[in-house]
């Protein structure tokens, strides 16, 4: 992730480009760490991310990866699912 | 994760009721008077139904709880939908591409994967043809692993040979000739041994058509030898059906509980109508003004949606779903605010709540109250989620552990208990007084008891969870048939696909997808941008989607007609159709005739009927040969592709390559050619 480029977004309050971004980043994260699992993992969808996630990693990703395939099904609005992220980005950047 | 404070959540709840993006607020806020007034009837109708359930002990408000618990054990039987969906086309897929199976089998011995009960289909196709080859080679081993250890000495003695195809060949022809060739031995023991040795030389795989020679084609047509796996997707496919056509009577029935059919019946009979097409309407209980007109039951019968094909039922399962997830939506917030107000039972007596009786303010407050509520459940449930290994749909308040198998369906749908108690423990002990000070402030007659509340809307976001994930799995589901019918039979005409121009609604993340088919409206669903794409990426490799033509023809004088209901075909309609389009003078529809107005909407109605091989607004002109070889331009309905990352458009060619627009036009314009 080009944090640079990240928080200009953010200081431009383009708070959908910003989502957009995390979900990507998050989405990659996610993926490397269920690859060290199953080597031949590749993500397709947030759906496919998800049941995955509950097989292989601990509980604390997984949930990570359900909230993220919850905010492609559901209605959410921008600003919640940018601080929802912010925080997952934190839980997973602490490794 | 931890449970966010209080004043943040509330910070949130308040954005949300701002939030115009928001569809489900603004169209609680915009019909609030309709949406309460449908919900007090449901409550009616539910306290009519049950009056001797009723007692001291258990009041309105019980029944309306165990009856959400129920709308979701209901909901949660449509599951198998998607996974069904995925493994018959990767199962259809397999049997057309039987080339790819050595490959698929080497891949599966490498990765060391072995079949499971619980056949899990996900959205990455690569996945669901390795899922599918597992299954196929499970169920060929288990109906035939032991009829080809049994085979008698002198049968298998013919059928020793090497691993060439022409060796397998010789020996099958020589099967032929010593046993099933014996005119004496009865047809269906000589069948037996054939098809022993059949199975037994080409496995499941079969004799390719394409490399097989004649004459062993031929022995193995004289004995009505299917290949394996032509057998077994045939075998799926009334099962697949069956699945789907419950989905959709089960969400028809839940939604005909909470009166939306008729509501929806009496809409669009007043839309057809106002446009000058009564004859397009379905028989309504109490208007029966025109007696030809189809009953909407009639044409959702089991019977009657077994004959449709797979496609369009899978339009209507995605449409169900869709209607029903939006009011699941809009009953939730409406029991609850009914709830909260503790009238319930006053409106089974008679009451009536309408927006003129509640101020503004104590209706934002209420709908704040019921978001700031939500947020932590949705938190819940992704916690949940993340829990369950087994089956991802699982979310039945208090459910034991139990059981549903039918006779055609052996497998075992489980649904396991979670207990919302501690996760309410969390949040209470999170929001502190918080909760409670701020609503007694400003809902001083509501009893603001953070765990019953807490409680109350994790039954009611059950089925709102449950249909949403159902909704944009069969809106996947229907895409992902309609792209492999597209694919594998490229001459049926085919319109669905994204709906490009001014049409997207609000929502920046939403892209609006439209399926035609021998149904008599169009199906119109919107979808997740980011998901489709990654939906589309995984299932297909690439970000293009089809195209869908002609949705400007549902704007009937600048106002948008959208479905209210859908139904397959029927003999009625399609009679109202020759009517208008005659310009015939018929008893039951005296008034009616093609208008500007209505012109494009009918000419859009024909080309589903499969009446004309285009729409006359659409179409465009190809070049080809005729007999004499002569080149002349044809008017076809354009079948076109949309890229969602270049967002270029390509249309097909003749031979089926798709072409960049401006290279199709350029191509097509060689001066004046005949037409």
């Amino acid at each position: 992730m080009d944090k640079k480029d990240f928080e200009n977004k953010l200081k431009n309050k383009k708070i959908d480009e910003c989502v957009s971004i995390l979900r990507k980043e998050l989405i990659e994260i996610l993926t490397k760490k269920i690859q060290e699992k199953d080597k031949y993992f590749r993500y397709s969808t947030t759906k496919d991310l998800h049941n995955k996630a509950k097989i292989c990693l601990k509980q604390q990703y997984s949930e990570i990866a359900s909230r993220l395939y919850n905010f492609d099904i559901m209605y959410e609005l921008d600003e919640y699912k940018l601080d929802e992220m912010l925080e997952m980005y934190k839980i997973l950047s602490k490794e | 994760m931890k449970i966010r404070d209080f004043f943040s959540t509330l910070n949130f709840s308040i954005s949300i009721l701002n939030d115009r993006n928001n569809e489900d607020v603004r169209n609680f806020e915009d019909n609030f008077d309709d949406i309460m007034r449908s919900s007090i009837e449901y409550i009616r109708r539910l306290a009519e139904d049950n009056a001797d359930a009723l007692s001291e002990d258990y009041d309105i408000d019980d029944l309306v709880l165990d009856d959400y618990d129920y709308i979701s054990d209901e909901t949660f039987q449509n599951t198998d939908i998607y996974a069904i969906s995925m493994k018959y086309i990767a199962s259809k897929y397999l049997n057309s591409h039987r080339y790819l199976i050595p490959e698929l089998e080497k891949e599966i011995e490498e990765r060391g994967l072995v079949f499971r009960e619980e056949e899990s289909y996900i959205d990455d196709f690569h996945e669901n043809l390795v899922t599918a080859l597992l299954a196929l080679k499970h169920d060929y081993e288990e109906n035939y692993g032991d009829l080809l250890e049994e085979i008698p000495e002198e049968v298998a003695s013919v059928l020793r040979v090497g691993t060439e195809q022409s060796e397998k060949e010789e020996a099958f022809k020589r099967l032929y000739n010593q046993y099933g060739n014996a005119t004496m031995v009865p047809y269906n023991v000589r069948r037996n041994v054939m098809m022993m040795g059949y199975y037994s030389l080409f496995g499941l795989q079969g004799l390719d058509s394409n490399n097989g020679s004649q004459s062993s084609l031929k022995i193995k047509n004289s004995f009505h030898m299917k290949d394996y796996i032509q057998g077994y997707v045939e075998r799926l496919e009334p099962v697949y059906k069956t699945e789907i056509v419950n989905s959709i009577l089960s969400m028809v029935y839940q939604l005909d509980r909470f009166g939306e059919i008729y509501e929806k019946i009496e809409a669009h009979n007043d839309r057809m109508r106002r446009y000058g097409l009564p004859g397009l309407g379905y028989q309504s209980d109490e208007k029966e003004i025109y007696p030809k007109l189809p009953r909407f039951e009639r044409l959702m019968t089991e019977e009657n949606l077994m004959k449709q094909n797979i496609d369009d039922l899978l339009a209507l399962n995605a449409f169900y779903n869709n209607r029903f997830a939006k009011i699941m939506n809009e009953y939730a917030l409406a029991l609850f605010v009914i709830g909260n107000l503790d009238m319930t039972q006053r409106c089974v007596d008679g009451e009536e709540i309408t927006k003129s009786r509640l101020t503004q303010n104590k209706l934002n407050m209420l709908v704040t109250k019921y978001q700031t509520l939500i947020l932590p459940i949705k938190q819940y449930y992704a916690e949940e989620q993340s829990k369950i290994q087994d089956n991802p749909y699982v979310f039945v308040e208090d459910a034991t552990e139990f059981e549903v198998s039918s006779e055609e369906d052996s497998r075992v749908k489980k649904q396991i208990e979670i207990d919302p108690s501690s996760f309410i423990k969390r949040v209470t002990k999170a929001w502190r007084n918080d909760y409670k000070d701020y609503y007694n402030l400003r809902l001083p007659d509501v009893e603001n008891n953070l765990e019953d509340d807490l409680a109350f809307v994790n039954i009611l976001y059950n089925p709102i969870f449950l249909s949403y994930r159902f909704k944009h799995d069969s809106i996947k589901a229907v895409y992902a048939y309609l792209d492999f019918l597209s694919k594998e039979e490229p001459n049926r005409s085919l319109n669905f696909g994204i709906v490009l121009g001014n049409y997207n609604d609000n929502r920046k993340n939403n892209i609006l997808l439209a399926f035609d088919g021998l149904l008599d409206s169009t199906v119109r669903l919107h979808m997740d941008k980011e998901e489709f794409k990654d939906f589309l990426m995984a299932q297909t490799g690439s970000t293009d989607i089809r195209m869908f033509i002609g949705f400007e023809d549902f704007y009937f004088g600048g106002e948008y007609i959208s479905s209210q209901l859908v139904a397959p075909q029927c003999k009625e309609h399609e009679k109202f159709l020759k009517v208008v389009k005659n310009g015939s003078i018929s008893k039951e529809f005296p008034s009616v005739r093609v208008t500007p107005i209505n012109e494009r909407f009918l000419q859009h109605a024909e080309y589903n009927m499969n009446k004309t091989k285009f729409m006359p607004a659409h179409k465009i002109t190809t070049i080809k040969k005729n007999k004499k070889g002569k080149l002349v331009q044809e008017a076809v309905q354009p079948v076109m592709k949309y890229n969602m990352d270049t967002a270029k458009k390509y249309i097909q060619r003749e031979d089926g390559e798709f072409v960049e627009e401006a290279e199709f036009n350029s191509l097509n314009d060689i001066g004046d050619l005949e037409v």
